[in-house]
């Protein structure tokens, strides 16, 4: 007897389909997987004969065979025991195959029968030939992004129930209203520091890397967790290419409707590279900076990660996108992400405050812990200054996430009508096209060359953010003198701040 | 004494005696003291043979190594390159008695016995201030002394100091600052002895310390003199500077303290100075700070107090001005005149400690983008420079 049932598996954050053709036939009673599985995969022969039994139907007492096709590309996870499960009753002539054509089923089965819900539902379904999908109940959520008319069951007798039509599927669960964030973080609970808000402002409108340095408490970490506050919700083909990402690292946890908020990734300063930048021996899992596509990765102390972690994000930086190889499979993940960094001035943090205990030599040394290259993709970098007693008491209340976020998005319509999301991403022509340096702007950055100050890059890249910030006081593109200096200003170079230098 | 022995001997200098008793000051553990001691001696060739023999122990009380040392150094030192690197360098080379040798530091009884320039030979210095102070300088010390250094060139009065950093760097800058606002630097030669820049180093003059200072040791021996009492090549060394202090010391009329701690280096200084019957003015401060305690103790002890540049004047027995109340000296004296009426206002903000931009843009309440294009002004005249992304005064850099 030979049954076939469609499914699907993942590898980094794309699916693959898979069909599932499972034989029974006379010979040693047992179950072999065939096709590449990984350990997950395999272990389904337990699971799945359990979960028959707990269901009250039969296990055949014969030899069964489960080939996962295409079988040249490796498969892993248990989303594949439904599948199984269902081809084995087909093959033993306990359902009939006709009720399963056209469909395709996914989900995890524990040994009473149950049907959990597996990670990467969305990139999985969106490859699927098949017309009507079945998933675990607790991941329709998810899985209604992808296929809007998948069915949500919860155990394998009644999806078998369902299959035969001898019970109607099972009604969704109500999905939950979304609580409103009562404690929303919002940008005006920054006091003070106009420099710092002005420049993340500017990062965020531009989309510009940013590095913060400033002394513990100096609110580096806060002002970074706002950044998403200023950003547009995520639209279109990008929203279903964030969520996918979040899917397969099984992020989205059922969760109904696409991401909308721009994802903010804040991973810790022990994070291995593998950890970053995705991998992993069987399923390419998506790393912090494919999970901060679309959003913001928030790089703590940068000067705690080891230099081999720091150096391995030059590549995504660059590219927007992670090529992953392994010796079995290789993935291009999607990593355009905005990186928001922040560092203390010295190991004891208080370098330039007067309180600071390091040695000269130490002040040097951390400061030189962040290479030049990775320093150079920074198009911002700012001193976060402590706020004063008066700033932080005042009663003066600042300006507003939802405010400025307006700003922001007029910035951002006008990057995309250059053709780009935001300026950041604009090649050096297309910056000389939509700019024109005016006035003493010019002897500026000739000045700042012949002086040593900025590099040709640097020169493009001043402008490119000079550009942001005229097009955030809506200018016609016609960078002056303030422009160009404030611009370079942004972009201060970390030098070491030694323990006599205070302010 | 030591002049009239100096100017009989001047003459009888053959060239090989010269370039022997120059090498001399090359030698290891030989200071001040040693050197004039062996200058007391005929025959400076004779001298060097005799050091190489290691006979001079005694009257120049040398322990063991110590002559060996010499010897060992002396033995192989080439004592015409010397004198030829020093030329090639473009550096000046007196002996004490010749008659190119500066008078005003002739008739000081602990006169350098050879002394190295670069810049503007030394003319009549007088009248003249030292101005000295604490490397540690707060915001208000490195002011002052911005201010009055500024100030007294432009009063035709000369400005030494030490070219260390905090109070030393500060009056030379506001010197220097004022010297490149009047547009008298390509004269400096003629001019010298009216209101000239003279730096006393404790090193070599082919050697910058600290490095920090370069801008301004380049700007001080285009426009003025440097001058140092140890050869090139002469590393800078602790004990150095006590002894670099009395030519500060000599070379003044009036020295004034600007901040120091209670037992500063300018201590040393002010007591060269006494020995020396010079005037010495103290810049008070608060009684709160730790360095301005040795000005505030030199006040008590009945030191006169250096309020403004009118003291300073009255103590050279000049007439005062009478404008320098309103501490727009400065201003007053043409460093600033080229600037944009928004950089001199940004100007007025900054502090010599670094500022972040935060509290500029709160001070002088303009935006960041005209903050920002007035502070690289500043930037570019050399009076502000950006320390890790904030900004501090400075005159030159």
């Amino acid at each position: 007897m030979l049954a076939s049932v469609q499914s699907s598996s993942v590898i980094g954050v794309s699916g693959t389909a898979v069909g599932v053709e499972v034989h029974v036939s006379n010979g040693l009673p047992g179950l072999t997987v065939v096709g590449l599985p990984d350990a997950a995969c395999r272990e389904a022969r337990d699971r799945v004969r359990a979960a028959i039994l707990s269901s009250k139907f039969e296990w055949p007492l014969q030899r069964i065979t489960v080939n996962l096709a295409p079988s040249g590309v490796r498969k892993s996870g248990a989303g594949l025991d439904v599948a199984i499960a269902l081809g084995v009753l087909a093959a033993s002539e306990q359902l009939t195959p006709a009720c399963m054509a056209d469909t395709a089923f996914i989900g995890e089965l524990g040994l009473d029968g149950s049907i959990r819900s597996v990670p990467g539902l969305v990139p999985m379904l969106s490859v699927l030939q098949a017309t009507r999908a079945v998933v675990p109940a607790a991941g329709l959520g998810e899985a209604l992004v992808a296929a809007p008319d998948a069915r949500g069951v919860r155990h394998l007798r009644e999806l078998v129930e369902a299959l035969e039509g001898r019970a109607p599927w099972p009604a969704p669960d109500p999905i939950p209203v979304p609580v409103a964030d009562a404690d929303r973080i919002d940008l005006s609970e920054i006091r003070g520091q106009p420099w710092a808000r002005r420049a993340l402002e500017v990062a965020a409108a531009g989309g510009h890397h940013l590095l913060m340095f400033g002394p513990p408490g100096s609110g580096k970490t806060m002002l970074a967790e706002r950044l998403p506050t200023l950003l547009a919700p995520l639209e279109g083909p990008l929203a279903l290419e964030v969520t996918a990402v979040h899917s397969a690292a099984g992020e989205r946890a059922g969760r109904p409707g696409l991401v909308r908020r721009p994802p903010f990734r804040h991973p810790h300063h022990s994070a291995s590279a593998i950890a970053l930048i995705g991998g992993g021996s069987h399923q390419l899992r998506p790393g912090e900076v494919s999970l901060a596509h679309g959003g913001v990765l928030f790089l703590d102390e940068l000067g705690e990660f080891p230099a081999t972690v720091l150096d391995a994000l030059r590549q995504p930086l660059e590219d927007g996108c992670v090529r992953i190889s392994r010796a079995h499979a290789s993935a291009t993940l999607p990593a355009r992400f905005q990186l928001i960094a922040a560092m203390n001035p010295c190991p004891c943090g208080f370098a330039g405050y007067g309180r600071c205990r390091c040695t000269f030599a130490s002040v040097s040394r951390y400061t030189r812990r962040v290479s030049g290259p990775l320093l150079d993709r920074f198009d911002l970098r700012i001193s976060v200054e402590p706020p004063s007693a008066i700033e932080l008491f005042g009663a003066e209340s600042a300006e507003s996430s939802e405010v400025i976020a307006e700003r922001i998005a007029s910035v951002r319509r006008r990057a995309v009508t250059r053709g780009v999301r935001a300026n950041n991403e604009l090649s050096a022509s297309a910056v000389e096209r939509h700019s024109e340096l005016v006035g003493s702007a010019r002897e500026l950055l000739a000045d700042a060359v012949s002086s040593g100050r900025l590099s040709a890059r640097g020169v493009r890249r001043v402008r490119t953010v000079a550009l942001t910030i005229d097009d955030l006081a809506g200018g016609d593109g016609r960078l002056g003198p303030d422009r160009v200096a404030e611009a370079m200003q942004m972009r201060a170079d970390v030098v070491p701040l030694y323990p006599t230098m205070t302010a | 004494m030591t002049g009239q022995q100096s100017d009989c001997r001047a003459d009888s200098l053959t060239p090989d005696q010269r370039a022997h008793l120059v090498a001399m000051t090359a030698l290891p553990f030989i200071g001040p003291a040693r050197l004039r001691c062996l200058h007391e001696r005929p025959d400076p060739t004779a001298t060097w043979q005799a050091l190489l023999r290691r006979r001079l122990d005694a009257v120049l009380q040398l322990r063991e190594p110590e002559s060996a040392a010499i010897a060992a150094a002396a033995a192989e030192f080439d004592v015409f390159d010397h004198l030829e690197r020093h030329a090639a360098g473009a550096i000046r080379v007196d002996v004490l008695g010749e008659p190119g040798y500066p008078e005003v530091l002739a008739a000081d009884h602990e006169a350098p016995i050879v002394l190295f320039t670069r810049g503007a030979p030394l003319g009549s210095v007088s009248p003249s201030v030292g101005i000295v102070g604490t490397r540690d300088a707060t915001g208000y010390g490195r002011s002052f002394a911005f201010d009055l250094g500024a100030a007294l060139i432009a009063n035709g009065v000369s400005v030494i100091s030490g070219l260390a950093l905090g109070i030393d760097a500060a009056a030379h800058s506001g010197a220097i600052g004022t010297l490149g606002a009047r547009g008298d630097s390509a004269s400096a030669t003629d001019r010298i002895g009216v209101g000239s820049v003279i730096g006393v180093v404790g090193c070599g003059l082919d050697r910058v310390y600290p490095a920090r200072n370069r801008a301004l040791h380049h700007a001080v021996i285009e426009r003025g003199s440097l001058i140092s009492e140890v050869p090139i090549g002469t590393v800078p060394a602790r004990w150095r500077f006590p002894a670099r202090n009395r030519i500060i010391a000599a070379l003044s009329d009036v020295l004034v303290v600007v901040e120091s701690a209670a037992a500063g280096g300018s201590m040393i200084t002010v007591d060269e100075a006494t020995t020396r019957s010079r005037t010495v003015l103290a810049v008070p401060g608060p009684v709160t700070s730790s360095t301005s305690d040795g000005t505030n103790q030199l006040l008590a002890d009945g030191c006169g107090p250096c309020r403004h540049l009118d003291d300073v004047l009255t103590a050279l027995d000049l007439s005062p001005t009478g404008a320098a109340r309103d501490g727009s000296v400065v201003a007053a004296c043409g460093v600033t005149s080229r600037l944009s009426p928004v950089a001199r206002e940004v100007l007025a903000g900054l502090e010599w400690t670094p500022t972040p931009l935060d509290r500029l843009a709160i001070a002088t309440g303009r935006s960041f983008g005209e903050l920002c294009a007035a502070l690289d002004e500043l930037v570019v005249a050399g009076l502000a420079r950006s320390v890790g992304g904030r900004f501090e005064r400075t005159a030159l850099r």
